[in-house]
């Protein structure tokens, strides 16, 4: 598996050379407060085209915050973030919505729309964002994504139906079936059991692999992190304290990042 | 999550209903108001409407054929009131026709009565000002009552004045009260009068001894004699007196 | 936070903000081009349909109560043949609309509010948000919609069965026949009794929507904040409508009502 792991790395590596190590993603000291509870300071990072990039942290170090701050679900009080060299504090509505259509959000609960059904869940951004209405065309793409996520099954059921690791499954899948270019994956992994964790974070890989996007992978489990990063980022208190593929940083002396490492 | 085809359904009866309710309220409403369906308008002027409102009935030999569409005061004693009226009955609306303000019942809506005056006549026309019979006003009976006060107060004025002039003796009243001549005259009047039948109770006496009426007399005397034996036996001391007066009662 | 609670003045007017800045957003997404009729229709059916048998037990026995507690009055004034009249215009004008708007309160507002808070907690609104579609049109102008529409609808036929109740409620003591009961009753109502109420209603609707978005769509994270959400929805609801009401009465009697 490593050794796989370390093929897919070349080969991005490769392909990052080849398009000049294009930033999609660019955040310089950002900062966020919430009352007198300052989440983020002086927050810097950039994602590079085509990477996985694994932000670890332990819960409550404002991880989630900043993916959230990437696509405008919550609003950075200073610095500058700009995804695909726009600010994203600047964006009128409609700009906002061009961006997102172009942004994928895995949430760590999933947030399937629980009054649907799998079919309708995938058709629901589709139809509303990139105003498909020929049913040949959405039914296409619905097998097509739900065969991706090894999921062709469960098309008719309901989010109620399904078990944690399905539910995020169809989760991205309906995320990427907006073909993003950037995924924003929030603790995909978090209420999993070790083996279905690590299916999802075989998939988060094999989605990089198929589609061609950016990510940017929140969490707190070094299993997922292993399996998933090109390079990776530790947070604490707001703020990044270490940076590195997950090779070098396992090899750190730091305490604190070892902390994570340790099983 | 898509609506099925029951839901549309079922929701397209429910909306159906209530629409179908507001318009059938609506027209249910609109006709007790002859909103709908032909009608024509008249008009009468009223000095005063006693709180008659807009929407009361309007009623014709007691059935409401019509509301009162609009009241408004055209003049410093007069009101206006425009009425509108089911254009059926019509044809029995004269031009003479009256119409007068009425109430329904003792808690009941102000209403308007038409009533015809009398057969014939022609029908009234559209838009045309029918008569009205004023309501009786309180104001109305109490200018009544004054004037009637104002007489009693002149009546009473007169009645004293005479009542001074009687005790002062004058006019005829007055001295038949207050002088002693008259009851001295008659006296004398009434000693004449006695006089008198003293004189025709001799003619009389005189006609019973007469040849012709003697039967008569004396059938009847013997009768009365007969009556008054036992009444002598009591009253002989009036036996004088009584020969005249028993004579009198006869008669 | 902290602010807010030591001047309560100053998170009323924060609330009162962000209702009318919510408000504003219904708004400008009601008229969109792009308008969800699918959710509209099953807005309408889960609101509508789904009410119905509630508010039709309600208006039935409001009419069939009021008949009955008025009787002994009506008849110690010797007016009974005033009930049909008495009762079609305080249904009509006031009581239906209240009370279905208060029962509508309780079951569409906190249903909303508690789906909408649901959806806040399971971020399923930040994900629609974030694919880019927009949540308030999909969510609020539906739902806020389908009450402006369904809750007047519902009064008409409160009012209807109201009267079925009442002259059920007659017909224990005496005998009317229906064509009389609905002819007094009919008689009596006019324009300005029925349409002032049906568009009081229309704002009931507004109401009940609104709220049930408002408080559900802002609820906050964590499973208790959906009650929460639920049960702050029915109480503004009710008092917006008490306060509607209230203001109402006032603007059809200053019309000449």
């Amino acid at each position: 598996m490593e050794q796989a792991v370390q093929d897919i790395d070349t080969e991005q590596q490769q392909q990052r050379a080849d398009e000049g190590h294009e930033d999609v993603i660019q955040v310089r000291h950002v900062a966020k407060s919430f009352g007198d509870n300052q989440v983020l300071k002086d927050m810097s990072m950039v994602l590079h085209k085509g990477e996985n990039l694994v932000i670890l942290g332990k819960s409550g170090t404002g991880k989630s915050v900043t993916i959230k701050c990437m696509v405008g679900l919550l609003e950075y009080d200073a610095g500058e973030l700009k995804v695909f060299g726009k600010e994203v504090k600047s964006l009128s509505e409609e700009e906002m919505k061009e961006l997102r259509s172009h942004v994928g959000f895995l949430f760590q609960s999933a947030a399937l729309y629980d009054s649907m059904t799998v079919r309708e869940n995938l058709e629901f951004p589709l139809k509303r964002v990139l105003l498909i209405r020929d049913q040949a065309d959405l039914d296409r793409r619905v097998t097509e994504v739900l065969e991706s996520v090894g999921l062709p099954d469960a098309i008719d059921k309901m989010p109620s139906e399904l078990s944690g690791g399905m539910r995020k499954r169809i989760g991205l899948a309906r995320t990427i079936i907006m073909e993003p270019e950037i995924m924003l994956y929030d603790e995909p992994t978090t209420g999993l059991d070790p083996i279905t964790s690590k299916e999802i974070s075989e998939l988060i890989r094999s989605m990089q692999k198929q589609y061609k996007v950016s990510s940017i992978i929140i969490t707190h489990d070094i299993a997922c992190a292993k399996i998933t990063s090109d390079r990776m980022l530790i947070m604490d208190k707001g703020t990044f304290v270490a940076e590195g593929t997950f090779d070098e940083l396992s090899k750190s002396d730091n305490e604190f990042i070892q902390s994570f490492f340790k099983l | 999550m898509k609506a099925t085809t029951g839901q549309k359904i079922r929701t397209g009866i429910f909306a159906f209903t209530g629409i179908f309710l507001l318009v059938g309220a609506v027209f249910l409403i609109g006709k007790s108001k002859n909103m709908f369906g032909d009608t024509f308008h008249i008009y009468g002027t009223f000095r005063n409407v006693g709180g008659l409102q807009v929407g009361n009935n309007v009623r014709f030999v007691g059935v409401n054929v019509g509301t009162v569409e609009s009241i408004r005061i055209i003049s410093d004693t007069e009101a206006r009131v425009d009425l509108i009226l089911e254009d059926k009955v019509h044809p029995y609306i004269k031009a003479n026709a009256i119409a007068s303000i009425g109430s329904d019942g003792l808690m009941g809506d102000k209403l308007i009565v038409i009533s015809a005056s009398e057969e014939g006549g022609v029908l009234i026309k559209e838009g045309a000002r029918i008569a009205t019979n004023n309501p009786t006003d309180m104001g109305e009976i109490v200018a009544k009552m004054e004037r009637v006060a104002d007489n009693a107060q002149i009546i009473t004025a007169g009645l004293a004045d005479i009542a001074t002039q009687v005790s002062g003796g004058k006019g005829t009243l007055g001295r038949l009260l207050y002088n002693d001549d008259i009851a001295d005259d008659l006296q004398g009047t009434v000693n004449n009068i006695k006089k008198g039948t003293k004189g025709f109770s001799e003619n009389m006496e005189a006609l019973k001894g007469n040849f012709l009426l003697r039967g008569y007399y004396r059938r009847k005397e013997r009768k009365r004699k007969e009556r008054e034996e036992v009444q002598q036996q009591q009253e002989q001391t009036q036996q004088a007196d009584d020969d005249s007066k028993g004579k009198k009662k006869h008669k | 936070m902290a602010d807010a609670s030591t001047f309560p003045l100053k998170s009323i007017f924060e609330e009162a903000g962000n209702q009318v800045i919510f408000m504003g957003r219904f708004f400008r997404n009601l008229f969109r081009w792009n308008f969800e009729w699918e959710e509209f229709i099953r807005q309408c059916y889960m609101i509508g349909y789904r009410s119905l048998p509630l508010v039709a037990i309600t208006g039935f026995i409001i009419g069939f109560v009021i008949t009955l507690q008025s009787e002994p009055t009506m008849k110690a004034f010797g007016a009974e043949s005033f009930i049909p009249k008495m009762v079609a215009i305080s249904l009509i004008r006031e009581i239906c609309p209240v009370v279905i708007a208060l029962i509508c309160a309780g079951k569409i507002s906190s249903g909303i509010g508690a789906e909408l808070g649901s959806m806040q907690v399971s971020e399923q609104i930040d994900a629609m948000e974030v694919s880019g579609s927009n949540p308030v049109q999909y969510l609020v102008v539906t739902r806020i919609l389908a009450c402006i529409i369904m809750v007047p609808l519902l009064t008409l036929i409160a009012d209807a069965v109201g009267f079925a109740g009442s002259y059920a409620g007659l017909n224990l003591s005496q005998r009317v026949s229906p064509i009389l009961f609905f002819n007094k009753a009919f008689n009596s109502v006019e324009f300005g009794d029925l349409l002032p109420a049906f568009f009081k209603t229309i704002f009931f609707g507004f109401a009940i929507g609104f709220i049930g978005c408002y408080k559900g769509y802002n609820s906050n994270r964590g499973t208790e904040s959906v009650g929460i959400a639920a049960n702050s929805a029915v109480v503004n609801a009710s008092l917006w409508i008490i306060v509607i009401d209230g203001i109402a009465v006032q603007l059809t009697n200053a019309l000449g009502y």
